[in-house]
């Protein structure tokens, strides 16, 4: 019976219209980012891009001859050539021995592209600027693209998962109250907490579902524009610790990150649309949740806010920074209890409540 | 006849909040008891919020009453809600399906909800033996064609008309071959045709398949051409209940007899005198109120020498009684 159950609610739940737009956008998305990085790249010139507005902590200057570019490209040739060694021999592990070091290669790499770039256009003796390791306009150019290409990109991830989410976890119950279905459905000889089951089951399975074809797609892509899968899901994920901090970070956790933080805004709105019964607050109130965390901010309990716990990315760097005070070991153990709660007061509120 | 459906001493209240601590309550259903046997047709009328949804939420375990017990098939639905659903097939309120799917795939669903063992007959070994996929195909369009929806099968729900989306609901409440089946206003959006086509439909179910049906409906006309029993419920109380051929009769038994005559004053006399009732006259009508039958007031007339040219059980149309009894309209 559960079996019966569980399909009939992905069945539902699914909707081919809303997923293909999704994905559309997201399509549409991933080329336009793409193709204006690639044109960025081209056009800006190198003494354009200056000083900016870049803090001096942020920027480097960088004034060479041409044999100190010579001897510097072979000395990073050298090194290259032993890390990448080094990476093949390591295999895939070699992400998870980069947690909070520098990924040697990435910065290799970008380092040997700024040299190269210097000694074709015989820049020498000459300032030039760099944000970090990587230098504008340079950065745009070649496998370089890839960093502000995947930042942008990870929030357009997130932020289009999270909308996903939103919509099919506040429907759940919501939608089949406003259109009296939830009383046909409760004639039949099933239990209210199966249906929530089912219910909360399909959720979860249509949003891992939407997160792996996000996932791949990213992978493919990876793959056709830069050669290398593993070596550019690095970038499209964990980019923008790479672009900020110059390091990066073990793959799997930061991807695991994003889908955690997926299913988390899933629950929320499937809590928030039963408890409430109106799909708009289902909708609205995570979000909601999630602007307040400044709020809380201010008081000094950051660390504790709901929203906060689930940014698990930012343990292993990504994101925004880690919020003061907290911890890997703090926020797994609340995550657990604030959407365990919600999950529990789900089936809870459902059981007990009247259908009107 | 065994009842399939007993409901005793059933009590709702709602509770509101006005703050502050203060709280109001709301009785909504106050001591309800009643039983629908195998193969009746029972009808549940009343005033709009007298009550009558609220009690169909209770009796299907949509809502949970305040106090008192409700037993369908012998199971009770407050402890056992889920065994209980498998006797029961209905549509509260308004016929609501999924709308973005056809009439064919919102049964194809619901039918997959019911266990196998209720779809079939337990000595039919035949039918025991296919599997469950096969039981199902063969259900829904059974009830789609009992309804006369087979046609429009593969339309999208939203496109449906009222009509439509009601058959489409009795279809749905059929699929498991209940034994009891509840509906609410089940004549809604029909057309003349349609509401003869439903009403047959469900005499039918009774007669032949001795399903018990408890149905709600503001259409008292209906519910008098359809209905063996009629339950009246008011201010969350049932205020009175009449089997339906029995209508016009009061308390004691007594009904409006009208007797045409020839001699009509005379027989006013003769029949004050002989039974000790009092008869009114009209033109060449007199009307009698008794608990006699027809056949032998006919006799005793004809016996005392007066020329009866015709006598007839005055009708009593659901509408009066309801009226009455609910003091509406006054």
């Amino acid at each position: 019976m559960f079996k019966q159950l569980y399909f009939g609610e992905l069945k539902k739940m699914f909707s081919l219209k809303t997923a293909l737009i999704f994905f559309a956008i997201f399509v549409f998305g991933f080329i336009i980012v793409g193709l204006s990085f690639r044109a960025i790249g081209n056009l800006v010139e190198i003494d354009t891009v200056g000083m900016q507005d870049l803090s001096p902590m942020q920027s480097n200057r960088i004034n060479v001859s041409e044999e100190e570019t010579q001897s510097r490209l072979s000395v990073l040739r050298t090194e290259l050539d032993r890390a990448e060694a080094e990476k093949a021999e390591e295999g895939y592990s070699y992400y998870l021995s980069l947690l909070n070091s520098m990924d040697e290669i990435y910065y290799l790499k970008s380092q040997i592209e700024i040299y190269e770039y210097i000694a074709d256009n015989e820049l020498y003796h000459t300032d030039l600027y760099f944000y970090d390791t990587v230098l504008y306009g340079v950065s745009s150019l070649g496998e370089q693209t890839a960093t502000p290409f995947a930042v942008t990109m990870l929030g357009v991830f997130a932020f289009l998962l999270s909308i996903y989410a939103l919509i099919i976890g506040s429907g759940a119950y919501a939608t089949e109250m406003r259109n009296g279905t939830l009383k046909i459905l409760l004639l039949h000889p099933i239990s209210r907490n199966q249906l929530t089951l089912a219910k909360l089951l399909a959720m979860l399975t249509i949003l891992t579902g939407a997160f792996l074809v996000i996932f791949i797609c990213t992978v493919c892509y990876s793959y056709l524009a830069y050669h290398d899968p593993g070596y550019t899901m690095l970038f499209v994920f964990n980019a923008q610790s790479v672009f900020q901090a110059g390091y990066a970070f073990p793959l799997l956790l930061s991807v695991m990150s994003l889908l955690v933080n997926t299913l988390a805004y899933g629950i929320m709105a499937f809590f928030f649309g039963t408890l409430t019964r109106k799909r708009v607050l289902g909708f609205v109130l995570p979000y909601a949740l999630d602007f307040a965390a400044p709020l809380v901010g201010m008081a000094g309990l950051s660390r504790f806010w709901i929203t906060n716990v689930i940014a698990f990315e930012s343990f292993f760097g990504v994101g925004m920074g880690l919020n003061t005070g907290s911890n890997f070991f703090l926020s797994l153990p609340l995550a657990i209890v604030y959407f365990g709660a919600m999950i529990a007061l789900s089936f809870v509120v459902f059981h007990q409540r009247d259908v009107a | 006849m065994p009842a399939v459906l007993e409901v005793k001493h059933l009590k709702k209240t709602y509770v509101s909040r006005k703050g502050a601590g203060r709280t109001s309550e709301l009785v909504a259903v106050d001591g309800v008891s009643f039983e629908i046997n195998e193969g009746e047709i029972l009808g549940f009328i009343g005033p709009n919020g007298a009550g009558k949804t609220t009690t169909i939420k209770m009796i299907t375990g949509l809502a949970k009453p305040t106090e008192g017990e409700i037993s369908i098939c012998g199971h009770s639905v407050a402890k056992d809600r889920v065994r209980a659903m498998r006797y029961v097939g209905g549509v509260i309120e308004t016929p609501d399906m999924y709308p973005d799917m056809t009439g064919l795939t919102n049964l194809k669903y619901l039918v997959t909800l019911h266990p196998k063992d209720t779809m079939i007959d337990p000595q039919d070994a035949t039918l025991a033996a296919k599997p469950k996929k096969e039981l199902d195909a063969q259900r829904v369009e059974d009830v789609l064609r009992m309804v006369g929806l087979w046609e429009r099968r593969n339309d999208l729900v939203r496109k449906y008309s009222l009509g439509m989306k009601q058959r489409l609901g009795i279809a749905q409440a059929l699929l498991s071959k209940p034994k009891l089946l509840i509906l609410d206003e089940p004549a809604n959006g029909l057309d003349p045709a349609g509401i003869k086509y439903i009403r047959d439909l469900l005499r039918n179910l009774a007669g032949v398949y001795k399903m018990g049906i408890l149905v709600s409906s503001h259409q008292l006309n209906e519910i008098q051409l359809m209905c063996d029993r009629v339950l009246i419920i008011n201010n969350g109380k049932i205020i009175s209940q009449k089997r339906i051929d029995e209508l016009s009769k009061d308390e004691t038994g007594a009904s409006n007899i009208v007797i045409k005559i020839d001699k009509p004053a005379e027989a006013a006399a003769y029949v004050k005198q002989k039974f000790n009732v009092n008869a009114q006259i009209s033109g060449s009508d007199l009307r009698i109120r008794t608990a006699m039958d027809t056949g032998t007031l006919t006799k005793e007339l004809v016996l005392g020498g007066f020329n009866v040219y015709g006598i007839a059980t005055e009708e009593v149309r659901l509408e009066d009684v309801f009226i009455d009894a609910t003091g509406e309209g006054k």
